[in-house]
Protein backbone atom coordinates (compact mmCIF):
# COMPACT_ATOMS: atom_id res chain seq x y z
CA UNK A 1 0.00 0.00 0.00
CA UNK A 2 1.29 3.07 -1.15
CA UNK A 3 0.50 6.26 0.73
CA UNK A 4 1.64 10.31 0.07
CA UNK A 5 5.46 10.15 -0.38
CA UNK A 6 6.79 12.66 1.80
CA UNK A 7 3.81 14.12 3.69
CA UNK A 8 3.21 11.92 7.13
CA UNK A 9 4.70 9.37 8.51
CA UNK A 10 2.95 6.44 8.62
CA UNK A 11 4.08 2.83 7.14
CA UNK A 12 2.26 3.37 3.51
CA UNK A 13 3.83 7.39 3.28
CA UNK A 14 7.34 6.24 4.43
CA UNK A 15 7.05 3.04 1.32
CA UNK A 16 5.92 5.59 -1.28
CA UNK A 17 8.94 8.01 -0.17
CA UNK A 18 11.25 4.98 -0.59
CA UNK A 19 9.97 4.02 -3.73
CA UNK A 20 10.14 7.70 -4.88
CA UNK A 21 13.78 7.90 -4.28
CA UNK A 22 14.35 4.52 -5.60
CA UNK A 23 13.24 6.13 -8.95
CA UNK A 24 15.22 9.20 -8.03
CA UNK A 25 18.68 7.32 -8.54
CA UNK A 26 17.55 5.49 -11.00
CA UNK A 27 16.93 8.29 -13.21
CA UNK A 28 20.52 10.09 -11.86
CA UNK A 29 22.79 7.22 -12.34
CA UNK A 30 21.35 6.76 -16.39
CA UNK A 31 22.14 10.09 -16.62
CA UNK A 32 25.54 10.15 -14.73
CA UNK A 33 24.21 12.52 -12.09
CA UNK A 34 26.20 11.50 -8.34
CA UNK A 35 23.50 13.47 -6.23
CA UNK A 36 19.65 11.77 -6.31
CA UNK A 37 18.69 14.46 -4.62
CA UNK A 38 19.46 16.55 -8.14
CA UNK A 39 17.03 14.88 -9.73
CA UNK A 40 13.58 17.20 -9.80
CA UNK A 41 10.45 14.93 -11.14
CA UNK A 42 8.38 17.11 -13.45
CA UNK A 43 5.27 15.96 -15.40
CA UNK A 44 6.88 16.29 -18.20
CA UNK A 45 9.45 18.40 -20.65
CA UNK A 46 7.81 21.57 -20.98
CA UNK A 47 7.45 21.91 -16.94
CA UNK A 48 11.19 20.72 -16.67
CA UNK A 49 12.20 23.95 -19.20
CA UNK A 50 10.03 26.24 -17.59
CA UNK A 51 11.86 25.59 -14.51
CA UNK A 52 15.01 25.37 -15.59
CA UNK A 53 15.20 28.58 -18.11
CA UNK A 54 12.85 30.81 -15.84
CA UNK A 55 14.65 30.01 -12.44
CA UNK A 56 17.91 30.53 -14.12
CA UNK A 57 16.93 34.26 -15.36
CA UNK A 58 15.13 34.36 -12.11
CA UNK A 59 18.78 34.22 -10.41
CA UNK A 60 20.51 36.18 -12.42
CA UNK A 61 21.13 39.83 -11.34
CA UNK A 62 20.06 41.49 -14.63
CA UNK A 63 19.36 41.47 -18.09
CA UNK A 64 21.66 39.09 -20.13
CA UNK A 65 21.99 37.76 -23.44
CA UNK A 66 20.79 34.09 -23.82
CA UNK A 67 21.82 32.19 -26.97
CA UNK A 68 19.48 29.46 -28.41
CA UNK A 69 18.81 27.58 -31.67
CA UNK A 70 16.82 27.33 -34.38
CA UNK A 71 15.63 23.83 -34.03
CA UNK A 72 14.24 24.58 -30.67
CA UNK A 73 11.23 23.23 -29.44
CA UNK A 74 8.35 25.81 -28.45
CA UNK A 75 9.14 24.57 -24.73
CA UNK A 76 12.42 26.63 -24.75
CA UNK A 77 11.36 29.03 -27.74
CA UNK A 78 8.32 30.15 -25.42
CA UNK A 79 9.61 30.36 -21.74
CA UNK A 80 12.30 32.64 -23.99
CA UNK A 81 10.36 34.62 -25.63
CA UNK A 82 8.55 35.74 -22.30
CA UNK A 83 11.81 36.67 -21.04
CA UNK A 84 12.72 38.76 -23.83
CA UNK A 85 9.20 40.52 -24.37
CA UNK A 86 9.73 41.20 -20.22
CA UNK A 87 12.91 43.24 -20.67
CA UNK A 88 15.04 40.22 -18.37
CA UNK A 89 16.81 38.58 -22.09
CA UNK A 90 18.30 39.56 -25.31
CA UNK A 91 17.95 36.63 -27.53
CA UNK A 92 20.84 35.55 -29.87
CA UNK A 93 19.75 32.20 -32.89
CA UNK A 94 22.50 29.40 -33.15
CA UNK A 95 22.32 27.99 -36.53
CA UNK A 96 24.36 24.86 -36.96
CA UNK A 97 26.41 23.43 -39.92
CA UNK A 98 24.60 20.43 -39.99
CA UNK A 99 26.96 18.16 -41.60
CA UNK A 100 30.13 19.89 -39.38
CA UNK A 101 30.10 19.86 -35.61
CA UNK A 102 33.73 21.67 -35.80
CA UNK A 103 31.89 24.36 -37.57
CA UNK A 104 29.03 24.89 -35.16
CA UNK A 105 31.11 24.99 -32.17
CA UNK A 106 32.77 27.81 -34.23
CA UNK A 107 29.55 29.52 -34.58
CA UNK A 108 28.24 29.31 -31.04
CA UNK A 109 32.08 30.69 -29.87
CA UNK A 110 31.42 33.53 -32.37
CA UNK A 111 27.92 34.81 -30.20
CA UNK A 112 29.87 34.11 -27.37
CA UNK A 113 30.48 37.93 -25.53
CA UNK A 114 30.16 39.44 -21.81
CA UNK A 115 27.04 40.13 -22.30
CA UNK A 116 25.79 36.24 -22.50
CA UNK A 117 24.46 34.73 -19.66
CA UNK A 118 22.60 31.65 -20.35
CA UNK A 119 22.84 28.91 -23.08
CA UNK A 120 19.73 26.91 -23.55
CA UNK A 121 20.03 23.89 -26.37
CA UNK A 122 18.19 20.89 -27.73
CA UNK A 123 20.90 18.07 -27.53
CA UNK A 124 18.59 16.49 -30.60
CA UNK A 125 15.82 18.09 -32.56
CA UNK A 126 12.91 16.90 -32.17
CA UNK A 127 12.00 17.49 -36.23
CA UNK A 128 15.06 16.20 -38.21
CA UNK A 129 17.22 14.27 -35.65
CA UNK A 130 20.03 16.76 -35.61
CA UNK A 131 22.49 15.98 -32.76
CA UNK A 132 24.29 18.98 -31.26
CA UNK A 133 28.10 18.48 -29.99
CA UNK A 134 26.30 18.54 -26.38
CA UNK A 135 29.99 17.57 -25.15
CA UNK A 136 32.06 19.74 -26.33
CA UNK A 137 29.57 22.66 -26.05
CA UNK A 138 29.31 21.80 -22.18
CA UNK A 139 33.20 22.19 -21.90
CA UNK A 140 33.65 25.24 -24.18
CA UNK A 141 30.87 27.05 -21.69
CA UNK A 142 32.41 26.02 -18.79
CA UNK A 143 35.62 27.46 -19.74
CA UNK A 144 33.46 30.71 -20.38
CA UNK A 145 31.36 30.20 -17.13
CA UNK A 146 28.22 30.15 -18.86
CA UNK A 147 25.32 28.57 -17.67
CA UNK A 148 24.05 25.50 -19.72
CA UNK A 149 20.86 24.12 -19.91
CA UNK A 150 20.01 21.09 -22.13
CA UNK A 151 16.64 20.27 -23.61
CA UNK A 152 17.25 15.79 -23.70
CA UNK A 153 12.98 15.43 -24.49
CA UNK A 154 14.34 13.79 -27.85
CA UNK A 155 17.55 12.51 -26.96
CA UNK A 156 17.06 10.73 -24.09
CA UNK A 157 16.69 7.04 -24.19
CA UNK A 158 18.73 6.82 -27.54
CA UNK A 159 22.03 8.72 -26.99
CA UNK A 160 23.94 8.19 -23.83
CA UNK A 161 24.06 11.42 -22.23
CA UNK A 162 26.69 12.12 -19.10
CA UNK A 163 25.59 15.34 -17.38
CA UNK A 164 28.52 15.50 -14.85
CA UNK A 165 31.13 14.06 -17.55
CA UNK A 166 29.69 16.84 -20.28
CA UNK A 167 29.49 19.55 -17.43
CA UNK A 168 25.86 20.45 -18.17
CA UNK A 169 24.41 22.37 -15.55
CA UNK A 170 20.38 21.59 -15.98
CA UNK A 171 18.87 18.39 -18.28
CA UNK A 172 15.67 18.63 -18.81
CA UNK A 173 13.56 15.92 -20.47
CA UNK A 174 10.27 14.07 -20.66
CA UNK A 175 9.77 10.10 -19.67
CA UNK A 176 6.89 9.64 -21.86
CA UNK A 177 9.36 9.74 -25.04
CA UNK A 178 12.19 6.82 -25.54
CA UNK A 179 12.19 6.71 -21.87
CA UNK A 180 9.29 4.54 -22.28
CA UNK A 181 6.94 6.42 -19.09
CA UNK A 182 3.93 7.15 -19.25
CA UNK A 183 2.61 10.50 -20.09
CA UNK A 184 2.92 12.96 -16.86
CA UNK A 185 6.30 12.11 -16.64
CA UNK A 186 9.57 14.30 -16.59
CA UNK A 187 12.45 15.22 -14.84
CA UNK A 188 14.41 18.46 -14.31
CA UNK A 189 18.04 17.32 -13.06
CA UNK A 190 20.69 19.83 -11.70
CA UNK A 191 24.33 19.59 -12.01
CA UNK A 192 25.81 19.34 -7.97
CA UNK A 193 28.31 21.76 -9.27
CA UNK A 194 25.83 24.08 -11.60
CA UNK A 195 27.09 27.26 -11.90
CA UNK A 196 23.80 28.82 -10.91
CA UNK A 197 20.69 27.56 -8.78
CA UNK A 198 17.20 28.31 -10.42
CA UNK A 199 15.00 30.28 -8.75
CA UNK A 200 11.92 28.18 -8.04
CA UNK A 201 9.49 28.98 -10.11
CA UNK A 202 6.48 27.22 -8.51
CA UNK A 203 6.14 27.19 -4.63
CA UNK A 204 3.63 25.27 -2.14
CA UNK A 205 3.78 22.60 0.08
CA UNK A 206 7.31 20.39 0.02
CA UNK A 207 6.63 18.32 2.92
CA UNK A 208 9.43 19.97 4.92
CA UNK A 209 10.20 23.28 6.95
CA UNK A 210 6.34 24.14 6.55
CA UNK A 211 6.59 27.46 8.88
CA UNK A 212 8.98 29.13 6.73
CA UNK A 213 7.64 31.04 4.12
CA UNK A 214 9.71 30.32 1.62
CA UNK A 215 10.95 27.21 -0.11
CA UNK A 216 13.71 25.36 1.43
CA UNK A 217 17.09 26.15 0.10
CA UNK A 218 17.52 22.24 -0.39
CA UNK A 219 17.24 20.02 -3.40
CA UNK A 220 14.72 18.33 -4.45
CA UNK A 221 12.38 20.24 -2.36
CA UNK A 222 13.16 23.83 -3.39
CA UNK A 223 11.86 22.73 -7.14
CA UNK A 224 9.07 20.53 -6.43
CA UNK A 225 6.01 21.83 -4.81
CA UNK A 226 2.99 20.03 -3.90
CA UNK A 227 2.86 16.40 -4.24
CA UNK A 228 5.25 14.57 -6.50
CA UNK A 229 4.19 12.65 -9.35
CA UNK A 230 5.26 9.28 -7.66
CA UNK A 231 3.44 6.65 -10.45
CA UNK A 232 4.62 8.61 -13.08
CA UNK A 233 8.69 9.06 -11.85
CA UNK A 234 8.55 5.24 -11.04
CA UNK A 235 6.94 4.59 -14.55
CA UNK A 236 9.62 6.72 -15.94
CA UNK A 237 12.05 4.87 -14.10
CA UNK A 238 11.02 1.16 -15.31
CA UNK A 239 11.67 2.54 -18.42
CA UNK A 240 15.12 3.25 -18.02
CA UNK A 241 15.87 0.17 -16.19
CA UNK A 242 13.96 -1.84 -19.51
CA UNK A 243 16.59 0.28 -21.39
CA UNK A 244 19.86 -0.63 -19.78
CA UNK A 245 18.43 -4.16 -19.42
CA UNK A 246 18.45 -4.17 -23.33
CA UNK A 247 21.37 -1.89 -23.38
CA UNK A 248 21.02 1.93 -24.91
CA UNK A 249 23.51 1.26 -27.44
CA UNK A 250 21.77 -1.85 -28.89
CA UNK A 251 18.49 -0.16 -29.17
CA UNK A 252 19.68 3.14 -30.88
CA UNK A 253 21.72 0.44 -33.46
CA UNK A 254 18.44 -0.83 -33.99
CA UNK A 255 16.40 2.19 -34.21
CA UNK A 256 19.58 3.68 -37.18
CA UNK A 257 18.86 0.65 -39.25
CA UNK A 258 15.01 0.96 -39.30
CA UNK A 259 15.63 4.52 -40.20
CA UNK A 260 18.11 3.71 -42.80
CA UNK A 261 15.94 0.99 -44.40
CA UNK A 262 12.89 4.02 -44.46
CA UNK A 263 15.08 6.66 -45.47
CA UNK A 264 16.15 4.61 -48.49
CA UNK A 265 12.54 3.20 -49.32
CA UNK A 266 11.02 6.42 -48.62
CA UNK A 267 14.03 7.93 -51.37
CA UNK A 268 12.98 6.09 -54.61
CA UNK A 269 9.47 7.70 -54.14
CA UNK A 270 9.92 10.46 -56.79
CA UNK A 271 7.16 12.00 -54.98
CA UNK A 272 8.67 12.02 -51.51
CA UNK A 273 11.08 15.11 -50.10
CA UNK A 274 12.43 14.35 -47.50
CA UNK A 275 14.70 17.22 -45.08
CA UNK A 276 17.54 17.22 -42.90
CA UNK A 277 17.44 13.20 -41.63
CA UNK A 278 20.48 13.04 -39.16
CA UNK A 279 21.21 9.27 -38.21
CA UNK A 280 18.84 8.24 -35.26
CA UNK A 281 15.24 7.93 -35.15
CA UNK A 282 13.77 10.45 -36.87
CA UNK A 283 12.73 11.06 -40.27
CA UNK A 284 10.46 13.93 -41.75
CA UNK A 285 9.34 14.05 -44.77
CA UNK A 286 6.21 15.23 -47.82
CA UNK A 287 4.84 14.05 -50.54
CA UNK A 288 4.08 16.20 -53.47
CA UNK A 289 0.34 17.22 -53.68
CA UNK A 290 -0.88 16.45 -50.02
CA UNK A 291 -0.59 18.74 -46.66
CA UNK A 292 1.59 17.44 -43.68
CA UNK A 293 -1.68 17.23 -42.24
CA UNK A 294 -3.65 15.66 -45.01
CA UNK A 295 -0.68 12.54 -45.60
CA UNK A 296 -0.70 11.87 -41.56
CA UNK A 297 -4.06 11.41 -41.92
CA UNK A 298 -4.53 8.74 -44.60
CA UNK A 299 -1.38 6.99 -42.78
CA UNK A 300 -3.39 6.87 -39.96
CA UNK A 301 -6.22 5.68 -42.14
CA UNK A 302 -3.61 2.81 -42.64
CA UNK A 303 -2.95 2.22 -39.00
CA UNK A 304 0.55 4.29 -38.80
CA UNK A 305 0.53 6.59 -35.76
CA UNK A 306 3.01 9.78 -37.08
CA UNK A 307 2.72 13.51 -36.56
CA UNK A 308 2.21 15.83 -39.29
CA UNK A 309 2.48 19.92 -39.30
CA UNK A 310 4.95 21.92 -37.47
CA UNK A 311 5.71 19.64 -34.34
CA UNK A 312 6.09 23.05 -32.27
CA UNK A 313 8.92 23.70 -34.12
CA UNK A 314 8.79 26.69 -35.95
CA UNK A 315 12.21 28.09 -36.37
CA UNK A 316 12.93 24.57 -37.54
CA UNK A 317 10.65 24.51 -40.41
CA UNK A 318 11.15 27.90 -41.51
CA UNK A 319 15.13 26.52 -41.60
CA UNK A 320 13.91 23.50 -43.46
CA UNK A 321 11.77 25.72 -46.08
CA UNK A 322 8.51 23.76 -44.90
CA UNK A 323 7.11 26.63 -42.51
CA UNK A 324 3.95 26.84 -44.68
CA UNK A 325 2.85 23.16 -44.97
CA UNK A 326 4.51 21.66 -41.96
CA UNK A 327 5.65 18.25 -42.48
CA UNK A 328 5.31 14.45 -41.41
CA UNK A 329 8.01 13.41 -38.75
CA UNK A 330 8.17 9.69 -38.35
CA UNK A 331 9.57 9.12 -35.07
CA UNK A 332 11.14 5.44 -34.47
CA UNK A 333 11.15 3.30 -31.62
CA UNK A 334 12.66 0.20 -29.66
CA UNK A 335 10.02 -1.78 -30.32
CA UNK A 336 9.42 -0.96 -34.23
CA UNK A 337 10.86 -3.68 -36.47
CA UNK A 338 11.33 -4.13 -39.93
CA UNK A 339 7.82 -4.95 -40.90
CA UNK A 340 6.15 -1.44 -39.67
CA UNK A 341 8.77 0.29 -41.94
CA UNK A 342 7.84 -1.94 -45.01
CA UNK A 343 3.88 -1.02 -43.91
CA UNK A 344 5.07 2.48 -44.28
CA UNK A 345 6.50 2.24 -47.41
CA UNK A 346 4.04 0.49 -48.69
CA UNK A 347 1.24 2.67 -47.63
CA UNK A 348 3.27 5.87 -48.97
CA UNK A 349 3.83 3.81 -52.38
CA UNK A 350 -0.12 3.75 -52.72
CA UNK A 351 -0.71 7.24 -52.48
CA UNK B 1 27.19 5.61 22.24
CA UNK B 2 23.62 4.64 22.99
CA UNK B 3 20.62 4.69 20.74
CA UNK B 4 20.72 7.41 18.72
CA UNK B 5 17.66 9.68 16.91
CA UNK B 6 19.01 11.18 13.76
CA UNK B 7 16.33 13.72 11.74
CA UNK B 8 15.95 15.49 8.43
CA UNK B 9 14.40 18.41 7.01
CA UNK B 10 13.86 16.79 4.05
CA UNK B 11 11.61 13.72 3.36
CA UNK B 12 14.01 12.65 0.34
CA UNK B 13 16.80 13.03 2.78
CA UNK B 14 15.68 10.72 5.20
CA UNK B 15 14.57 8.26 2.17
CA UNK B 16 18.36 8.40 0.91
CA UNK B 17 19.63 7.91 4.81
CA UNK B 18 17.04 4.84 4.44
CA UNK B 19 18.36 3.76 1.30
CA UNK B 20 21.97 3.96 2.26
CA UNK B 21 21.13 2.59 6.00
CA UNK B 22 19.76 -0.38 3.76
CA UNK B 23 22.48 -1.05 1.60
CA UNK B 24 24.74 -1.04 4.35
CA UNK B 25 22.50 -3.99 6.45
CA UNK B 26 21.55 -1.04 9.48
CA UNK B 27 18.42 -2.04 10.53
CA UNK B 28 16.29 1.43 11.52
CA UNK B 29 12.73 2.13 12.56
CA UNK B 30 10.89 5.21 11.31
CA UNK B 31 8.88 6.87 13.45
CA UNK B 32 7.32 10.06 13.57
CA UNK B 33 7.66 12.85 15.81
CA UNK B 34 5.07 14.55 17.01
CA UNK B 35 7.16 17.70 17.48
CA UNK B 36 7.96 18.50 13.63
CA UNK B 37 6.90 17.72 10.52
CA UNK B 38 6.64 14.17 10.47
CA UNK B 39 8.42 11.06 9.37
CA UNK B 40 11.60 12.59 9.00
CA UNK B 41 13.14 10.80 12.12
CA UNK B 42 15.46 7.26 12.16
CA UNK B 43 16.19 5.42 15.32
CA UNK B 44 19.40 3.64 14.79
CA UNK B 45 20.63 1.11 17.78
CA UNK B 46 23.74 1.97 19.54
CA UNK B 47 25.50 -0.78 18.34
CA UNK B 48 25.50 0.64 15.09
CA UNK B 49 25.38 4.56 16.09
CA UNK B 50 29.31 5.04 15.05
CA UNK B 51 28.72 3.48 11.68
CA UNK B 52 25.62 4.67 10.74
CA UNK B 53 26.78 8.30 10.64
CA UNK B 54 30.23 7.78 8.87
CA UNK B 55 27.68 5.95 6.16
CA UNK B 56 25.23 9.46 5.94
CA UNK B 57 28.40 11.50 5.70
CA UNK B 58 30.16 9.46 3.13
CA UNK B 59 26.11 9.64 1.33
CA UNK B 60 26.09 13.38 1.81
CA UNK B 61 23.14 13.66 3.42
CA UNK B 62 22.30 16.56 5.82
CA UNK B 63 21.08 15.52 8.73
CA UNK B 64 21.04 15.94 12.09
CA UNK B 65 21.10 14.54 15.32
CA UNK B 66 18.36 15.07 17.57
Amino acid sequence: MLGNPGRSGHRAAVAASDLLFSARMTVADFFGLSMPENVIFTQNASHALNMAILGAAGALSEKRTVITSVLEHNSVLRPLYMLERAGKAELRFLTPDISNPQATLLRLSDLIDKSVGLVVLTARANTCGYSFPIEEIGKLLYNCNIPFIVDASQAAGTMNINLEKSKIDMLCFPGHKSLYGITGSGALLINPKSKIMPEPVFSGGSGSLSTEHFMPEFLPDRLEAGTPPLIPAVSMAAGIEYISSVSLSEIAAKEQKLQSRLISGLSENKKVALYGCSPGSLVLFNMRGLSSEELAAKLDSEGIAVRGGFHCAPLAHRLFGTHENGAVRISIGAFNSESDIDSVLSAVSRL
Amino acid sequence: MSDIIISFDSPTAAAKARSLLNKNRISGNAYKSSQKDCGFCIKIPSSHSSRAIGILKDGRVNYKLK
